[in-house]
């Protein structure tokens, strides 16, 4: 898959059973030189570049971990996150966690770029939907469906300046066809009738809005050899019960 | 200027009365971290304004660690709660994070005074945990700088 899809960087969670040096000797055989960025992890979260791709671990936490990248001049933040997941937390507590963490990431982007353009992007299983407080709430994320309202950068609310994130998982959402969501449920908590759940997501600052790549963004269901979706639902005893999410930024 | 009504007389004066409080005793050791190192590895203070009626005070402090050959890697050793116009009690986190703190507040320690805090601190600060971090995060950026 890694491959298949010409990655620069993937971003995975629950790697507990992942067999991360595996890959990168696998990816070695096929003459492609890839290395795992970590220093000292909390989480189950991994993340595997290119060995040309500038990249630097900043933080490492429980939920998350921030990783520098940098390209001439320029340092990007890529944070990869894994929420609680809904079997541990009911939803206003997993928006809690959501809007607890927001601030911890904002304050860093405080401290990296100070008066200069955000420059971040957040990447994961939020365990979230878009339009849940924790992500879209002006106290979380604060992350719309709307290019023209994030472009704007920030709203005002209560006199203080809220930074917006753009998030264009929404048009992966109820898309016409039969995956429409990277998890799949058919026992809802609140018996919606849902199904396609999209708890992986990609936020990103304002700054990256003209570059990325919709044509490329879309859920991978699978590689030329191996379907993740078996009668019309993700294969989770043959594969994962998430299904990953590609995305450029040009 | 004829009238001085302040208590205090200048900024020496200050800094003496502000000897012992939380703030003044976490930042000297945040300070001594770098000179001990020679700032390979040092600490930098992280303000956090505390939004959750989980925790009772209104500053957390996180006490983070910082290595510049590593790209300005940052660990966090510690999380100080305290209010901004007392200057006592505050509480320390350690092994947790900002965000679960939020949700489920259980101080290892509470501090009601300088000598309970400058014990607590020293425990944190020299725990095995702690010691083998700077170790690790040392060793890491030596070996970048051969």
């Amino acid at each position: 898959m890694i491959v298949e899809n010409e990655a620069d960087i993937v971003a995975i969670v629950e790697t507990e059973n992942l067999d991360v040096q595996g890959i990168i000797h696998s990816l070695k055989l096929q003459s492609q030189d890839w290395q795992v960025s970590e220093i000292c992890p909390e989480a189950d979260i991994k993340v595997l570049t290119r060995s040309n791709v500038h990249i630097s671990v900043h933080r490492e936490d429980k939920n998350f971990a921030t990783y520098k990248i940098f390209e001439g001049e320029e340092v990007f933040l890529l944070h990869v996150v894994h929420f609680p997941s809904p079997l541990r937390l009911e939803e206003c507590a997993r928006d809690m966690r959501a809007i607890n963490i927001s601030h911890v990431l904002r304050k860093m982007e405080e401290d990296i770029f100070q008066k200069t353009d955000y420059k971040s992007i957040i990447v994961g299983d939020f365990n979230l939907q878009p339009y849940s407080q924790g992500i879209s709430s002006v106290h979380g994320f604060n992350a719309t469906m709307s290019i023209s309202k994030a472009k704007k950068v920030f709203r005002k609310v209560g006199g203080e300046q809220k930074r917006f994130y753009f998030n264009p998982t929404w048009k992966l959402m109820g898309d016409n066809r039969n995956v429409q969501g990277t998890y799949y449920n058919n026992s809802d908590q609140q018996d919606k009738s849902i199904f396609w759940y999209s708890f992986d997501e990609i936020l990103i600052r304002p700054y990256f809005i003209d570059r990325f790549n919709w044509d490329y963004f879309e859920i991978v269901e699978g590689t030329a050899s191996y379907k993740f979706i078996r009668n019309d639902v993700i294969d989770k005893s043959g594969y994962s019960d998430h299904l990953p999410i590609k995305f450029e930024i040009l | 200027m004829e009238r001085d009504l302040w208590g205090f007389k200048n900024v020496k004066d200050l800094e003496k009365s502000t000897k012992d409080m939380p703030d003044t005793i976490l930042k000297e050791q945040i300070a001594l971290l770098g000179e001990k190192t020679n700032f390979i590895v040092y600490g930098k203070p992280v303000f956090i304004k505390v939004n959750s009626q989980e925790i009772e005070y209104k500053v957390a402090t996180v006490f983070n660690v910082v290595v510049q050959a590593l790209d300005n890697y940052e660990k966090t050793i510690l999380i100080m709660y305290s209010n901004p116009e007392t200057e006592y009690p505050v509480a320390i986190t350690v092994n947790s994070s900002y965000e679960e703190d939020c949700e489920m507040f259980v101080p290892s320690y509470t501090c009601k005074d300088k000598n309970s805090f400058e014990t607590a601190i020293k425990e944190i600060l020299s725990s095995d945990k702690v010691l083998g971090l700077i170790q690790m995060l040392y060793s890491k950026a030596a070996m970048l700088a051969s």
